[in-house]
């Protein structure tokens, strides 16, 4: 019995969830800044308009 | 003040922390990557195959360290669970609940390259034997405080129940741990502890900087959920609006 596929399904598992358990805060992050960003943007102009 | 207990009250800081974990977080990153490049090179080109298991024992270096920092994170989330709960710090609830998906994960991996070692060694995938029942229970484990904690609404209710959990499941890990003394199972028996390793060093070294190599994965991982925890939290906090104002 050739063990290769064993290893190789292996260390492709362990490299996905990885991947996929390292990436998704960094993503999170990413979206959840750009959304604050946009809040921000949208209250400036109403917060200027409010003050003249 | 001693700069130590300084450094503890600065961490119970939000935006101090979470600007620190930012300056951190990038170098937990590099030491993991040049180690597990290292750990991979010594581990699958130089170390040799095992004498009764073959090629397949090359597996070892990515499920023996996964398996460990199922186990080490898992401590490590009752005891930082334990410590919110007595003195309510929020960032230790954060570090808590932020433990549970990379453990999970870890777990993960431990059960699935353990199934896939185990075909070739034991001729069978899956044994319902106490070291891998054990391993999956702290998997379930992991997963229920993860539900436990999104059940709720309100972040710090969540994290006292979450912690709650994680205190009562670390029962399980003496049981993973001396499973293979106690009842006769299919999984070997350790072959590393405190009095010394029956494995050649050509395996040792590899294994151990595959397992050094994971706690930094855990390290950068860990910073970086507890960072978009802390920011979903804070959002309309005014350290977040001065944040956004500086990386603008």
């Amino acid at each position: 019995m050739s063990h290769t596929p064993f290893i190789v399904a292996s260390y492709l598992f362990g490299t996905l969830v990885l991947l996929w358990a390292g990436l998704t805060p960094v993503i999170g992050r990413r979206n959840l800044l750009s959304q604050l960003r946009k809040g921000q943007a949208r209250r400036r102009p109403q917060a200027g308009r409010d003050e003249s | 003040m001693n700069r130590l207990v300084l450094f503890f009250h600065k961490t119970g800081s939000p935006p101090w922390f979470y600007r620190f974990a930012g300056k951190l977080i990038p170098w937990l990153w590099l030491l993991f990557a040049v180690l597990t490049a290292i750990g991979l090179y010594l581990g699958l080109i130089e170390a040799p195959p095992d004498y009764q298991q073959g090629e397949s024992v090359r597996i070892m270096y990515l499920h023996v360290p996964a398996a460990w920092m199922s186990m080490m994170i898992y401590a490590l989330m009752a005891v930082m669970g334990f410590i919110a709960l007595v003195w309510r710090i929020r960032i230790m609830e954060i570090l808590a609940i932020s433990s549970a998906p990379v453990g999970a994960a870890f777990t993960l991996i431990a059960l699935v390259t353990g199934s896939l070692w185990g075909r070739p060694t034991w001729g069978t995938y899956w044994v319902w034997d106490a070291r891998l029942t054990s391993e999956l229970v702290l998997l379930f484990l992991y997963m229920g405080v993860i539900a436990l904690y999104n059940a709720y609404d309100e972040p710090r209710k969540a994290a006292r129940a979450a912690a709650l959990l994680s205190i009562v499941g670390a029962i399980n890990l003496p049981i993973i741990h001396f499973s293979v003394q106690w009842w006769n199972t299919l999984h070997q028996g350790s072959s590393i502890s405190m009095k010394g390793s029956s494995i050649d060093a050509s395996m040792l070294w590899p294994l151990l900087i595959m397992a050094i190599a994971a706690k930094f994965y855990y390290g950068a991982n860990l910073l970086s959920r507890a960072r978009l925890r802390l920011l979903k939290q804070d959002h309309r906090k005014r350290w977040v609006n001065e944040l956004l104002d500086e990386e603008h």
